[in-house]
């Protein structure tokens, strides 16, 4: 006799629906399993075999053979083992088919019968939403998770036992219930970071608010202790708050890296994500011979925080450059090819000179060819997409005694940068773009016309400082920001001039 | 010239390890270069001046004296000057300096032709003020045609190169590896417009690379071929120093750029005045000592923001933040108004963020 059930595998961060077909036959005691498995899928076979028995059902010594369904698609993962038993349950005649209709089920069984977590969730019951599927049977502590998703009823549930139970009396079991905008809302709540934090450092805080505003790319360039990666932290907490849209693609990459927290349902804040600047060219873009997503994708919607720039290896710095451009990532495997989206700020942080107080003529001994060679071993191109740079000074000690009430804070920040999104949200709203750090040199030429005044004080402008030809749109895309954040329609001289003031390593002064 | 004998006098400026007191004490001996020339080795071992290096190396050249015969004919063609003790065009300066090089090979215009000439000297790791300061004085002293003097190192040296060549007016490096080793690497523009329209000179062998023993012994060529020496910006105890000393025993007189006392690298130049070098606070003192002068340039018109500012920046460079604080203007404004005060070059921004008001001098 034939059972079939519906699970899931995940391809990149989306769920793909899969078909398991179990076979009971006459023939010699066999239990085989095909459809283009990945190992640990294939040792489900004892995980079912052991988990059925202890739970009270007899396997009959027959021919056995377990089919997944579409044959050219890879399965990979441990959430077969659930599907599997309950489909042979069904080929053995102990459930009738019509219990899993229009049910998708996925779980690890333990030996005993247990149903145990997976990762993904959230992306497969996204999926079986997608196509119309009603209900789900998931591991209990994914309940929460997939519960996130709208119009489709979660069952989380714990034993194999308890699965056949729903299955011939549903009527006894009540779906999980969450309320996902409500979760969402509460998790932005919670107050760790803020901005009031921090003393000082205006011009700092003003180029980051223009960095979040249009989700510009932003250097900074101190010496050690000035409070770069503490900025850096804080960005999150002024850029807008995620949409739910945003907030389930953000927990599906999570959840299929496992890291997700057993508690929680949603992301629910912008990541911030710091990876060492030893880390791999694969960890920072996702891969493996599996692929995982990698940094980039954890900081997805949020900030990338590449702190000690020129320590970085530069073929892990090059990775960087497509995403940049495309937002997402795209892996090439003999198996398939996987997207992940990556669409992440870039926050970076750098000492001005190797020993990091230049130029501080006390402290630093570094001539200007040190410096040329320190900031040299930086790639132009990654260079090139950083928009906003600024120079932070050394933290006296005045400026850490208490925090100073007259400090903003991040959500009156947070306000202001909203406003600001909101005008590009409605500006671009026919273009595929978001923001003004998209703008191509095409559409900058559209959005971003400059009136006479304005082009000459930018003429003038690159002769006295010897500003290189890659600066100028720059300098516009910072400029169109800066006339968001002021509310005006049109860039002015005054939104030009401050724009021209985040252009640092671009200067002689540099070389 | 005798050409015969320039090419003996090239020889011996080709020898590695024979330098101008050897040089001395050989001729001593022999009399006279041809005849040095001619001596055999064991008259030369028997004369106790070479040690047996400093002879291997005399004997390797005479091994080579057709080749570097054939070098010295190519060198017209390839657009570099050498020039003897003995030849009618020895630059006069350094003839009358104790020690002159016996010979030095140059590119592009001969150092006689440079009527005023100052050197304008400083440290390698310098601060901005050092650089701008010595970019303005050689700027000035280019405009009235004199020509600077320096040694094409980083920092004050490249600086004052440039003020002068920017003024349109010839400037002479003094190199301290051969003429045709551009040292250090990066100013390879500046070397290239140095050939093109002033001089590069060298008392050393072409080929020779920029060995540090030398460097002492260039800057007595710095100050040599200059009529006075201006010190912009160094510590105590530097290679500055050094030429000033020769400066000294040539007779040259000596200017410093006095810096604050708490500035260690204008530590060196309060130092040297306070033993009597001559303090410079202005270009008119350098000006008035070539006996040249020149307009007053009308100081830019400032508008009322932009004078808040730089009465901020009165006492010496802030950063943006605290020119913030302390002007009290929003920063948006603040870093507004600066870009403009940096296209009309009445500020300057330093690196770190820092920003101070451009030197008038």
């Amino acid at each position: 006799m034939l059972g079939y059930v519906l699970s899931g595998t995940v391809a990149g961060i989306e769920g793909v629906p899969v078909m398991v077909e179990a076979d009971i036959s006459d023939g010699l005691p066999q239990f085989d399993m095909v459809g283009f498995l990945a190992s640990e899928v294939k040792e489900a076979r004892e995980r079912v075999r052991t988990a059925v028995k202890n739970t009270g059902f007899f396997l009959e010594p027959r021919r056995y053979t377990i089919n997944l369904s579409p044959a050219d698609l890879r399965k990979e993962g441990n959430l077969f083992d659930l599907p599997i038993a309950i489909a042979v349950l069904i080929g053995l005649g102990i459930l009738p088919q019509n219990t899993v209709d229009d049910c998708m089920i996925f779980g690890e069984l333990g030996l005993d019968g247990s149903i145990r977590p997976i990762n993904g969730a959230l992306p497969l019951v996204n999926a079986a939403a997608g196509n119309g599927i009603t209900r789900c049977i998931v591991p209990r502590d994914n309940g929460l998770e997939a519960s996130v998703v709208e119009d489709i009823d979660v069952f989380a549930l714990s034993t194999l036992a308890e699965v056949t139970d729903y299955l011939l009396n549903p009527e006894k079991y009540t779906p999980v219930m969450t309320d996902a905008a409500k979760l969402l809302s509460d998790q932005q709540e919670e107050v760790g970071e803020d901005f009031s934090d921090i003393n000082g450092q205006t011009a700092a805080k003003r180029a980051t608010t223009i960095a979040a505003a249009g989700f510009h790319n932003i250097l900074y360039i101190g010496p050690p202790g000035s409070g770069k990666s503490m900025m850096a932290r804080r960005i999150p907490t002024i850029l807008p708050q995620l949409t739910l849209s945003e907030a389930i693609e953000l927990t599906k990459i999570y959840s299929i890296c496992g890291l997700l927290p057993r508690q929680k349902a949603l992301i629910g804040t912008r990541p911030f994500r710091s990876p060492h600047h030893t880390t791999s060219m694969q960890a920072m873009t996702g891969g493996g011979r599996v692929p995982r997503p990698g940094e980039i994708s954890l900081a997805d919607r949020g900030v990338l925080f590449l702190d000690e720039l020129p320590e970085f290896n530069n073929s892990s710095l090059e990775v960087l450059r497509q995403p940049l451009e495309d937002r997402q990532i795209v892996l090439a495997r003999v198996h398939g090819t996987y997207r992940y989206p990556a669409d992440f700020q870039l926050v970076a942080a750098m000492n001005p000179c190797k020993c990091g107080y230049y130029p501080d003529r006390s402290k630093c001994s570094c001539t200007p060819a040190d410096v040329a060679r320190y900031v040299g071993r930086i790639s132009r191109p990654l260079l090139d997409r950083i928009d906003l740079c600024v120079e932070m000074p050394r933290i006296e000690y005045s400026d850490l005694a208490g925090v100073s009430e007259k400090n903003e804070t991040s959500a009156a920040i947070r306000q202001r940068v909203e406003r600001a999104v909101n005008i590009q949200k409605e500006r671009y709203k026919n273009e595929k773009i978001l923001f003004n750090s998209q703008l191509s040199a095409r559409l900058i030429e559209k959005y971003c016309p400059l009136g006479k005044a304005e082009r000459e004080v930018l003429g003038q402008a690159f002769e006295a400082m010897n500003l290189s030809a890659r600066a100028y749109h720059r300098i516009i895309k910072v400029a169109r920001t800066i006339a968001d954040l002021d509310g005006a329609e049109r860039i002015g001289v005054k939104h030009i001039t401050e724009a021209i003031g985040y252009r640092t390593y671009d200067r002689e002064v540099w070389k | 010239m005798n050409r015969y004998r320039e090419k003996l006098w090239y020889l011996l400026n080709s020898t590695p390890l024979i330098g101008p007191v050897s040089t001395a004490r050989l001729l001593e001996y022999a009399g006279d270069i041809e005849e040095l020339t001619e001596l055999s080795p064991d008259d030369i071992r028997r004369s106790g001046i070479l040690d047996d290096r400093m002879l291997a190396s005399w004997m390797s050249t005479m091994a080579r004296r057709q080749e570097l015969f054939d070098e010295y004919d190519e060198c017209e063609g390839r657009g570099i000057h050498f020039l003897s003790m003995e030849h009618e065009d020895y630059p006069q300066r350094l003839r009358n300096i104790p020690q002159p090089p016996y010979g030095i090979s140059y590119i592009g215009r001969n150092p006689s032709a440079y009527e005023g000439c100052a050197a304008v000297i400083g440290a390698r790791g310098c601060t901005d003020y050092g650089r701008e300061i010595a970019y303005r004085i050689a700027q000035e002293l280019g405009k009235q045609g004199i020509c600077v003097v320096s040694g094409m190192a980083a920092g004050i040296d490249t600086a004052s190169h440039w003020g002068c060549l920017d003024a349109g007016c010839a400037s002479i490096a003094v190199l301290g590896g051969g003429v045709d080793d551009c040292y250090p690497a990066g100013n390879r523009r500046l070397y290239d417009k140095l050939c093109r329209e002033g001089t590069v000179i060298s008392e050393q062998p072409m080929g020779m690379p920029p060995l540090p023993n030398n460097f002492r012994q260039r800057n007595r060529l710095i100050s040599g071929l200059a009529d006075c020496v201006i010190v912009a910006e160094a510590r105590k105890k530097s290679g500055t120093q050094i030429t000033v000393t020769y400066a000294l025993d040539q007779g040259r007189d000596v200017f410093c750029v006095p810096g604050r006392i708490t500035d260690v690298l204008s530590s060196g130049c309060n130092d040297m005045i306070a033993q009597g070098a001559q303090i410079v606070c202005s270009v008119e003192t350098i000006l008035d000592y070539f006996g040249v002068g020149r307009e007053n340039d009308k100081a830019p018109v400032l508008t009322q923001k932009e004078q808040r500012v730089a009465e901020c920046l009165d006492c010496g460079p802030l950063h943006i933040d605290a020119l913030c604080a302390v002007s009290g203007m929003m920063i948006d404004e603040l870093m507004e108004l600066l870009t403009i005060m940096e296209i009309r070059k009445i500020v300057v921004r330093q690196p770190g963020g820092y920003y101070r008001m451009a030197a008038r001098i």
